[in-house]
C-alpha cells in the first residue's frame, strides 16, 4: 500500500494531522507527532498527544474511520492516507524515541523557513502520547493544484498514472 | 468559548490553518487552507477554490473542524464550524477574490487559484489547543501598543494644514515611516485610461522611481487599485511557496522605469485613495518582516488615504481655481551653450531626453505641450488654467488631475536629473526653467 518511496516522506519531517468522527458524523482534528510505516507499508502507527487534542483521541476507535495529510512545509508537496484503525495503544519508549526524533528533524526543517522555537512549541509536545495503529485503504495527492485530490493508491491497488 | 476577535493574528494567513469534515460514507478528509477570513465573533469564511471535497462534505454534512494558529506566538485554536451558505458575488467575495489574486500572483497565478465562492460558517466552538509543556507561559511581553488611530488622526491633521499637495505627499511618507515605522512606502497615482498606475513619491528605497508603473490589476498595487479595496499580505514566502507548488513563471515588464520595491519583501499591504467615489491613487507600504501590517495597521492606512484623496482633490480644485494672469514672458534667456535633444513618441506620449527615457502618459503629453510653447513664444511662464484649456492636451473636462501630474512630471524630472525643471511659482501656476537651447523631434508612429 505504502511503497518504500512514500514510506520514507511520510516518515520524515513532515506536518502531520489526522482527524476521525465521532457517532454523529462530526469531525474532530488534530496533529500527530512522528510516523513509522510497519509491515511493508500495509500499516503504520503515528503518535497524538492526548492532552493537545482530546475531541480527536476520544472518536479513535478500532475498526472506525481516520484520515491523516503528510505535508512538506517547504515544498508543499502532501499527500492524505484514508486508513481504518487497527488498534490503540500508550507509547512506549520506542514511540517516545520516534517523537523526538521526529521533532527534532522538524525543528530544523521549520526553522530554516523563519518559525521560531516558541511557535513550535505549541505544536510539537511529547507528553502524554498515544499510539494509533492503523491501515491504509487509499493514498491521495494533495500538492496544491489542479491535481489536488487525485488518488495514486486506492485500496491496495496503484492506480494508474498515480505514482507520486 | 474564546472570542474570535482575540485571535486576530489567526487570520492573517502566516501559519496555514486546517480543516476537517466528513464525507457521504463517514469517512474523515482534511485539506489545508490558504486563508481563513475573520467576518465577526461568530463567523469565518473559507475561500473555495480546489476544495471540492470539503465544499461537497460540508455542504453534505454541514459540520466541520478547523485548527487555525496565531501567526506571532504559534499558539493553536481548534474551531467547530457549521457551513451556512456560499457566496459568489458581494463584496466579502471581491474582498476575499482580491486577496487571494494578490497572492498568487506573484507568480503569475492569478488565473488558477481563482475563487470559486466564500463559504460561510458559524462558529459554534472556539478553544485554546492546551500544551502542557508550557503550562503558565504567558508568551513574550507585549511590545508597548502603539495608539495607531491617535497617531493615524494626528498625522491626517498634519496633512490636512500642508499648504500644498506635494508637501502633503512627502509629509505623508515621512509620517508613515517616523510615526509608524513603516519604512519602505510609495505614493501611485492612476493613468487617464486607468489601465495602470504610476509612482508619484517613494521613501525608503534605494531609487525613487517616480514615473515607474504597475498594470491595474496586478500585484498586490494593482489589484487593491481594481478591487478599491485595501489589501494586506503578512507572508509573502507562503504565497510564494504555495504558488511555486502549483508551478508558474512571472511575467516579464516591458520598457518602463523600474518600480521602486523590496526584492524579498514579506509584508504588503496598499490601501486605495478615494474621495467621493474617485480612486485618486493607493498608498502602499512593505517590510522585509513577516506580520509587519496588522489590521488596526489597515485601518489607520485606509484614514491616511482618504485624507490623502482629498487633499488632492482638494489642491487639485485650488489650482484649477487660481486666477488665470496673462502669462508673463521669458524671465531670462537660456544658456546658449547647452543643447537639450528632445524625442516624443505621439502614439503613447513618451519623451526622452538625450536618448533617456523619461516619461509617458499625460505627464509626457504634458511636457511636450510647454517645451512646444517654449519654442513657438519663447515663454516659460504658465498657468495651470491655460494648460487645461488647451485643446492639443485632450484633458477631460472634469477630474483631469492635472496638478497631481504635474507634480508626477515635475518630480520626474528632479530624478532624472533633467536639464529642465518645473518650478512652482504660486498657486495654479508654473515656470518651465531651462538648462539650454531644447530640440524637440516628434515620432508620429510606433
Amino acid at each position: 500500500m505504502i511503497d518504500a518511496t512514500m514510506a520514507a516522506f511520510i516518515e520524515g519531517p513532515v506536518m502531520t494531522v489526522l482527524a476521525a468522527r465521532d457517532d454523529a458524523l462530526r469531525p474532530s482534528i488534530g496533529r500527530g507527532i512522528g510516523t513509522r510505516c510497519l509491515a511493508g507499508g500495509t500499516l503504520a502507527d503515528t503518535l497524538v498527544p492526548r492532552a493537545l487534542w482530546p475531541a480527536v483521541t476520544a472518536n479513535l476507535h478500532p475498526g472506525w474511520p481516520l484520515a491523516l495529510t503528510f505535508v512538506d512545509a517547504a515544498s508543499y508537496q502532501s499527500f492524505q492516507v484514508k486508513a481504518q484503525i487497527e488498534a490503540l495503544a500508550p507509547a512506549d519508549a520506542a514511540d517516545l524515541d520516534l517523537a523526538r526524533r521526529y521533532r527534532a528533524l522538524v525543528m530544523a526543517k521549520l526553522t530554516a523557513l523563519g518559525v521560531t522555537n516558541e511557535q513550535m512549541a505549541w505544536w510539537l509536545s511529547e507528553r502524554d502520547l498515544m499510539r494509533v495503529r492503523y491501515r491504509p485503504l487509499d493514498l491521495y495527492r494533495q500538492t496544491p493544484g489542479p491535481g489536488a485530490g487525485s488518488r495514486i493508491v486506492a485500496g491496495g491497488a496503484p492506480v494508474a498514472g498515480g505514482t507520486p | 468559548m474564546t472570542r474570535l476577535r482575540d485571535i486576530r493574528g489567526c487570520f492573517e494567513g502566516v501559519i496555514p490553518s486546517i480543516i476537517a469534515t466528513v464525507d457521504g460514507e463517514g469517512m474523515p478528509n482534511i485539506s489545508y487552507l490558504s486563508h481563513v477570513y475573520y467576518l465577526d465573533d461568530d463567523h469565518v469564511a473559507l475561500s473555495n477554490q480546489y476544495f471540492t471535497k470539503t465544499a461537497a462534505n460540508t455542504r453534505t454534512r454541514g459540520h466541520a473542524a478547523l485548527i487555525l494558529v496565531d501567526g506571532i506566538s504559534g499558539r493553536q485554536y481548534q474551531l467547530d464550524i457549521t457551513f451556512l451558505r456560499a457566496e459568489a458575488a458581494g463584496e466579502l467575495f471581491t474582498r476575499m477574490a482580491a486577496h487571494l489574486k494578490a497572492m498568487s500572483s506573484q507568480q503569475g497565478m492569478a488565473e488558477i487559484m481563482a475563487l470559486r465562492s466564500a463559504d460561510i460558517y458559524r462558529v459554534t466552538s472556539c478553544i485554546p489547543v492546551p500544551c502542557p509543556d508550557l503550562e503558565g507561559e504567558t508568551g513574550p511581553p507585549a511590545a508597548p501598543a502603539l495608539d495607531r488611530l491617535g497617531a493615524a488622526a494626528r498625522l491626517a491633521a498634519v496633512l490636512g494644514a500642508a499648504p500644498e499637495a506635494d508637501s502633503m505627499i512627502d509629509l505623508a511618507l515621512e509620517g508613515l515611516d517616523r510615526v509608524f515605522g513603516f519604512r519602505q512606502a510609495m505614493i501611485l497615482v492612476p493613468d487617464a485610461d486607468g489601465r495602470r498606475l504610476t509612482t508619484l513619491a517613494s521613501r525608503g528605497y534605494d531609487s525613487l522611481g517616480i514615473g515607474s508603473e504597475v498594470p491595474a490589476g496586478q500585484g498586490v498595487i494593482g489589484i487593491a487599485a481594481d478591487s478599491r479595496l485595501p489589501l494586506r499580505i503578512s507572508d509573502m514566502s507562503r504565497g510564494r511557496r504555495y504558488a511555486a507548488a502549483v508551478g508558474g513563471a512571472l511575467p516579464v515588464a516591458p520598457r518602463s522605469i523600474p518600480l521602486p520595491g523590496l526584492p524579498e519583501a514579506l509584508s504588503q499591504m496598499a490601501v486605495p485613495m478615494i474621495h467621493r467615489g474617485q480612486m485618486l491613487g493607493v498608498l502602499f507600504v512593505e517590510s522585509p518582516a513577516r506580520f509587519a501590517f496588522l489590521q488596526e495597521d489597515e485601518d489607520a492606512l485606509a484614514l491616511l488615504a482618504g485624507q490623502l484623496a482629498a487633499g488632492l482633490r482638494l489642491h487639485e480644485a485650488e489650482a484649477r481655481d487660481a486666477p488665470g494672469l496673462a502669462p508673463a514672458g521669458t524671465m531670462e534667456p537660456p544658456a546658449p551653450a547647452r543643447r537639450i535633444r528632445l524625442r516624443y513618441y505621439r502614439y503613447d506620449d513618451s519623451v526622452f531626453i538625450d536618448e533617456g527615457y523619461l516619461i509617458k502618459g499625460v505627464p509626457g503629453r504634458l511636457l511636450y505641450h510647454l517645451i512646444a510653447i517654449f519654442l513657438r513664444e519663447g515663454r516659460q511662464e504658465f498657468t495651470n488654467r491655460e494648460i487645461r484649456l488647451a485643446p492639443e492636451l485632450r484633458l477631460p473636462e472634469v477630474k483631469d488631475n492635472l496638478e497631481t501630474r504635474l507634480i508626477l512630471l515635475r518630480r520626474r524630472l528632479e530624478e532624472h536629473q533633467a536639464p529642465l525643471r518645473l518650478i512652482r511659482t504660486g498657486r495654479g501656476r508654473l515656470r518651465l526653467e531651462l538648462d539650454g537651447q531644447p530640440t524637440i523631434d516628434v515620432v508620429e508612429d510606433a
